[in-house]
């Protein structure tokens, strides 16, 4: 990666209740790589952001049908960077997160790339 | 006693009388009488009534008139004709039809009645205009009217009933103060059966006031221009004061005066659309989940189809792998569709993934352990995770023999609310099974499939009978 999204040697935490899909996005930033951390459900990612911080992460939106924004205002909070992953064709943030880089389902590893790259990491 | 000439006094009453005896014998009378009954006195004078003015006795006006005199003379009281028709004859002996009004008057000497005094009088012109009034249909006429009235009154009683029962509710206010004049049974549910007859809107439907109805109102009563709104959000009071949020379609027509145009009123007519409006929002909903739900399948569609052609040995196999997992994933997405993607059932979920992947084989495949609703993310992890299972087993284990045997068998226990799920795979009587040197997709799936799942622990162990493999995890509760 040459502008700014090199995800090479950094953890990046995968908030994905699907784990077929999530196996796919840990192969994708692996091949970056990258070290996917993968997180089923909320509580676990709150668990594993007890243990250790992620250098960045990518969050779906809808989990197990609540919603993540909690744990983005968590990361938010410990200046952790982290995208938008949604299934929903125009989601809608919150105001504070209106300005998230988001991809959308299916995942797409140009648009990840694009997405992480406007994070600036 | 003061001195009056009675006989001069009758006699130059212009009221016609005559006087007779019991036997009807005319004795006495006025000229007003001859004048009326057009007989000289020395004519009539001595000759009964009968005789002085002959009829058929056969006659009604005969008996009418005999009737009456005969009541005078039995019970001595006065006695009333109200009409009688009693034809005189002409000089010329033609008959004149004639019509009178009399009374007989008895006067009585020693008990006894001594002389009838007969008052007479001509209605002939009275009659000839009554039945004038009868000939012009005066009376039909009026009886016409009057029944158009009644069909009149019995139509506005009609539409009255119409309006009442309208399913859509209907209001009429007047005055610069849009007082209710009117509303029918919808439009006093829609507000809860509050009183509205003779009071103005702001006071009757205080919360409205400041949702700008009032308002609308004013400018529809002042412009004389109808307001049509479709989908109106408007919040409004029930019978129990909780507010209640409608949409309404709805118009306010001026109702105008049809001498100057001015508004009289406003008619309110409307709609209460809010089921429609939620149905469309539940619509709208689930075309978003739908959605979702696509756009989640395509990208399970694609890892499954990356993990299959990633390390591949032959075009083929790799594809055969492919296309069996897409069965497995349609397999449980049907068992879903079957519960309009509520939940599926654990039993149902195991055993169409075991078929979709075993064919023949299913009849060495043991199925046993309580039902169980499961969500359907689960639902369709656990499918893969089976599907998974069972390639292996027929490609490495105790499948791919002929003799060889699976058991799937599953517990549920309770603990602390929660439902723990353990899922036993266990393959027995097929070839001796080793771990293994490369770990692939299949592999990933079982142990990590339903690692969504709260506490989830999976164990794969290969043992000399053939493989075991357990799974446990906490399972969220379907909403069923």
């Amino acid at each position: 990666m040459s502008e700014g999204g090199d995800l090479a040697g950094r953890t990046v935490l995968v908030l994905e209740d699907e784990p077929i899909i999530g196996f796919e996005l840990e192969d994708m930033l692996a091949d970056q790589g990258a070290e996917p951390v993968f997180c089923g459900s909320l509580d676990a990612a709150r668990e594993r952001l007890a243990r250790a911080r992620p250098d960045c992460a990518i969050l779906d939106v809808n989990i197990h049908g609540e919603q993540s924004y909690p744990l983005a205002v968590e990361l938010a909070g410990r200046g952790i960077p982290f995208i938008f992953a949604t299934g929903y064709g125009a989601s809608l943030h919150p105001p504070e997160f209106a300005d998230v880089p988001t991809v959308s389902k299916p995942y797409k590893l140009p648009e990840i790339l694009k997405a992480f790259a406007a994070l600036k990491l | 006693m003061i001195p009056i000439d009675f006989e001069a006094l009758f006699a130059r009453s212009p009221n016609p009388y005559v006087v007779m005896d019991p036997a009807l014998t005319l004795v006495w009378m006025n000229d007003a009488y001859l004048n009326v009954t057009m007989r000289a006195r020395e004519a009539i004078t001595g000759r009964t009534m009968f005789e002085a003015f002959p009829s058929d006795p056969e006659s009604a006006s005969h008996r009418q008139l005999q009737e009456s005199f005969d009541r005078v003379l039995a019970t001595g009281e006065a006695d009333e004709i109200a009409l009688i028709r009693y034809d005189i004859e002409r000089a010329d002996g033609s008959m004149d039809e004639r019509y009178w009004s009399a009374t007989h008057t008895p006067m009585m000497e020693g008990g006894k009645v001594a002389w009838i005094l007969q008052h007479t009088v001509d209605v002939t012109e009275l009659h000839g205009l009554r039945r004038l009034r009868d000939e012009m249909g005066v009376v039909q006429r009026a009886s016409v009217i009057q029944a158009r009235n009644r069909r009149m009154f019995d139509e506005v009683l009609r539409l009255r009933s119409l309006v009442e029962q309208a399913p859509g509710f209907v209001a009429i206010v007047s005055e610069p103060q849009h007082v209710f004049r009117l509303a029918n049974q919808a439009y006093r549910e829609l507000i809860g059966d509050r009183p509205l007859i003779g009071r103005p809107a702001a006071e009757a439907l205080p919360e409205v006031v400041d949702q700008g109805f009032i308002t609308l109102l004013d400018t529809v009563r002042e412009s004389a221009r109808a307001y049509v709104a479709r989908r109106a959000r408007v919040l409004l009071r029930d019978a129990k004061g909780r507010t209640r949020e409608r949409f309404l379609d709805f118009i306010f027509q001026p109702i105008l005066s049809p001498s100057d145009g001015t508004v009289n009123g406003i008619f309110v007519q409307g709609y209460d659309v809010t089921d429609q409006v939620e149905a469309q929002e539940r619509q709208r909903l689930l075309i978003n989940e739908l959605n979702h739900r696509v756009k989640n399948t395509l990208a399970i569609v694609q890892s499954l189809a990356n993990q299959s052609f990633r390390h591949v040995s032959s075009a083929e196999v790799a594809r055969r792998t492919f296309e069996a997992r897409l069965n497995a994933l349609a397999a449980a997405h049907s068992l879903l569709t079957e519960s309009n993607w509520e939940s599926a059932h654990l039993r149902d979920t195991v055993r169409a993934a075991v078929e979709a992947t075993a064919g023949e084989a299913i009849d060495r495949i043991h199925i046993e352990g309580p039902d169980f609703a499961l969500q359907p993310q689960t639902a369709v992890s656990l499918a893969m995770i089976i599907h998974e299972l069972a390639t292996n087993a027929i490609k490495y284990g105790a499948l791919s023999t002929d003799t060889g045997r699976v058991e799937v068998r599953w517990a549920i226990t309770q603990q602390d609310g929660d439902c723990h799920l353990l899922i036993d795979w266990i393959e027995s009587g097929g070839p001796a099974v080793t771990q293994p040197s490369r770990r692939g997709f299949g592999t990933r799936l079982i142990e990590r499939g339903m690692s969504a799942e709260r506490s989830s622990a999976v164990a794969i162990r290969f043992e000399a009978e053939g493989l075991r493999c357990s799974i446990g995890a906490i399972l969220p509760r379907a909403t069923t």
